[in-house]
């Protein structure tokens, strides 16, 4: 994402689009995550029966967008639920069609398509399966524009629980660079067997409910959903009199280098990204209202994670709010980023921040103001949203409030 | 544009190589990563890793320095693999360090380990294009300042028999991986300069020529400058359904010398979304070639490099 600081024709949010456990329309996701409702239950996609865990966090209201054939195929799974929430975005931005030629699409995504496969990869599975491994994570990109129409730039980037931050990186690099007029960037990730029976291979999962940076949290709770967010530039936004959720402004990046599947002791990388990303806005810890924390729930990632919100902050990580909406949601992988920076831009619209749910104790080793299990209004303008994944890659976003003048939404 | 230097190239192929390109054997691929990195990486770490190392040189500070890494296929088969476990043992004793091989940015999160990359790192799956498109997501947090020095890579691995039937190129499949150190460009250095990078959605038949204009534009040069022009793609089809001939004509007819042109999957097999990279690669290492042009491409879109190797000085 090119440096922003001082852009002239700064990149803005104009629509929102989700499928999430607690929602599958943007009115619904916001009323229920302000309202504290969880979206877990016992696992449908597959049998769990034999699983040390059996909750998870489904996008269970068959009200798909998609095509009717994507809604029971799994191999269609996750297209389904990006074409969903992509058509909603653009919607909600009124987008008109002859806008499509012009607009492109940057998919964030951990398993894409393949998380769904069955067990056996010796060509005896579907022709949509064949499909999802013959394209690779970039199937979804494809159907989707295949569906759409559109005919601007396609990314697919593959950077686990984090993928999400990146798309919406990347959308913003496209526009700056003028390959579009318009991007749709999204996370997206189906419930997988694959990636459930990863974290419980890792030790990462609770049994009953995500306590993101409470003492006696036992670990995550999977998920699954989209989020889509169209992107433009705020000159095509003011032509358009679109109104505008949130400027982009930046995001910064950094590698741990340190294990591949956990987060640094120190939350070195985490620290990195933060400032990283606050030094490309021309920001000063000082200048950001809240928090939207990666909030895994698991030991090691909340309490780098606070580290890291000290390192940076100082003396203030104590009093900025900070809240993960993991909780709630569950951890959706590639979708999980996507989804917490539309929540930011509604935070940024209504003036009020979701809490941290199921929330009971505080953990020493994270003292943070956490928003304990409610929503909090509060004077907001400018926000930090974070995204942490495998392979030790961090990400920090960077979200500020229209412009004083300009149409809100 | 800022010029961006291209300090360091890797390209390495599991089979027997070519005179630009390190043909390895598994044996010799488990030794050579033995000594950068603990425990016994999957294919895809190996190849990325390799790949980066070749392009870092000799082992220095690297802190400092991102990696963007792409690949289609480097998670398909340890799916499969983390698959069998479970069946195996039962998914409550599946095993943890099968896991993170499943996530397709694990290879390079192995890769940075190995060699201390801390910058940004990002992993690309835009299809058998996403060696090139990291060349070009590196490109880009270099030229506006995000990142000093990065390497991008490229690395592949054979999926399984029906996706190779069913890509139809009739040629071999290799495990490959290229690599590229990118770095802001030095006042009066020889190069070689990553001058051009151009991304379209669209056939090599439909685009080809718009993009190979794009990058001559950008390179500051005439089609019949060019040294040489490599192509990454599958050849040799009756119907060349993605238009290499057609690129071959377009040549033929606008210039009055003729231009050596690579086919790479000829030389070293189909390396899939290692291709762009490792044909960066090739032009680098050829002798007496000091402007060339790499067109990569699948049914995802085009992707087009220039490589301009400056007078030094001037």
């Amino acid at each position: 994402m090119a440096a922003a600081q001082h852009s002239a024709d700064p990149v803005v949010v104009t629509g929102l689009g989700v499928a999430s456990a607690i929602g599958v329309t943007v009115p619904d996701f916001w009323r229920n995550l302000l309202a504290g409702r969880a979206g877990c239950g016992p696992v449908q996609a597959f049998d769990a029966s034999d699983h040390p865990c059996n909750v998870a966090c489904e996008v269970r209201e068959e009200l798909f967008l998609a095509p009717p054939g994507w809604r029971t195929d799994s191999a269609y799974r996750a297209s389904a639920l990006l074409t969903h929430a992509a058509i909603q975005a653009m919607k909600d931005a009124d987008l008109p069609t002859a806008a499509m030629a012009r607009t492109g699409l940057c998919v964030g995504s951990t398993m894409g398509e393949s998380g769904t496969l069955p067990t056996s990869l010796d060509g005896q599975i579907s022709p949509a399966h064949q499909e999802a491994i013959a394209f690779g994570q970039h199937v979804i990109a494809l159907r989707i524009k295949q569906h759409c129409g559109l005919g601007g730039p396609l990314w697919t980037l593959s950077n686990a629980c984090a993928a999400g931050n990146y798309a919406i990186a990347q959308a913003v690099t496209c526009l700056r660079a003028g390959e579009a007029d318009v991007m749709l960037a999204g996370g997206v990730d189906a419930l997988s067997w694959v990636a459930y029976a990863g974290f419980e291979s890792l030790r990462a999962m609770a049994t009953e409910r995500c306590q993101p940076f409470s003492l006696n949290r036992q670990g995550l709770v999977l998920g699954e959903g989209a989020g889509a967010l169209v992107l433009e530039r705020l000159s095509s936004a003011r032509r358009r009199g679109a109104p505008v959720y949130a400027e982009v402004v930046a995001c910064g990046f950094s590698c741990d280098a340190h294990h591949i599947a956990q987060p640094h002791h120190s939350g070195r990388g985490a620290t990195s990204a933060m400032l990283d990303a606050l030094r490309q806005a021309g920001l000063t810890p000082d200048d950001v209202d809240y928090i939207s924390a990666h909030g895994t729930g698991t030991r090691q990632n909340d309490r780098s994670e606070a580290l890291a919100i000290h390192a940076v902050f100082g003396a203030r990580a104590a009093t900025v709010p900070v809240s993960s909406i993991k909780a709630q949601l569950g951890h959706s992988l590639g979708a999980a980023s996507a989804l917490e920076a539309i929540a930011c831009c509604l935070a940024l619209r209504d003036q009020v921040v979701p809490g941290t749910h199921h929330f009971e104790a505080p953990d020493p080793e994270c003292q943070l103001d956490m928003v304990p299990n409610a929503a909090r209004p509060m004077p907001l303008r400018r926000i930090l949203s974070n995204a942490y994944a495998f392979g030790g890659n961090n990400t920090s976003l960077v979200l500020v409030a229209p412009a004083e003048g300009e149409p809100g939404v | 544009m800022m010029p961006v230097l291209i300090t360091g190239v890797g390209a390495v192929v599991n089979g027997a190589g070519s005179s630009h390109v390190r043909g390895m054997n598994d044996e010799q691929i488990r030794a050579a990563c033995k000594e950068r990195a603990r425990g016994n990486l999957a294919r895809a770490a190996q190849m990325v890793l390799l790949a980066a190392a070749e392009a870092l040189g000799a082992p220095e500070e690297h802190s400092g320095t991102g990696l963007a890494a792409g690949t289609c296929y480097a998670n398909v088969g340890a799916i499969s693999t983390f698959a069998e476990n479970c069946l195996q043992q039962g998914p409550q004793y599946a095993s943890p360090l099968l896991f993170p091989d499943t996530v397709m940015n694990a290879p390079a999160g192995y890769a940075a380990i190995a060699l201390g990359l801390k910058g940004p790192t990002a992993t690309i799956s835009t299809g058998l294009i996403s060696g090139s498109l990291a060349v070009g997501y590196a490109l880009q947090l270099i030229r506006s300042g995000l990142a000093e020095r990065m390497v991008a890579c490229g690395m592949d691995v054979t999926p399984p028999d029906f996706v190779v039937a069913r890509r139809g190129t009739g040629l071999p499949v290799v495990d490959a991986g290229g690599g590229l150190l990118l770095e802001a460009g030095t006042p009066g250095a020889a190069g070689p300069y990553l001058c051009g990078f151009a991304h379209r959605p669209g056939s090599l038949q439909a685009v080809g020529s718009s993009v190979l204009g794009e990058l001559l534009e950008q390179m500051g040069c005439a089609l019949s400058d060019l040294d040489l022009i490599v192509l990454t793609g599958r050849t040799g089809l009756p119907d060349d359904p993605l238009g290499q001939a057609a690129v071959a004509r377009l040549v033929a007819a606008r210039t009055n010398r003729s231009i050596p042109v690579l086919l790479l999957a000829e030389q070293v097999g189909d390396t899939l979304a290692a291709a762009g990279p490792v044909g960066v690669a090739v032009a680098c290492r050829t002798p007496g070639v000091r402007t060339a042009v790499i067109l990569d491409f699948d049914e995802a879109g085009i992707c087009g490099m220039g490589v301009v190797v400056k007078e030094a000085n001037r």
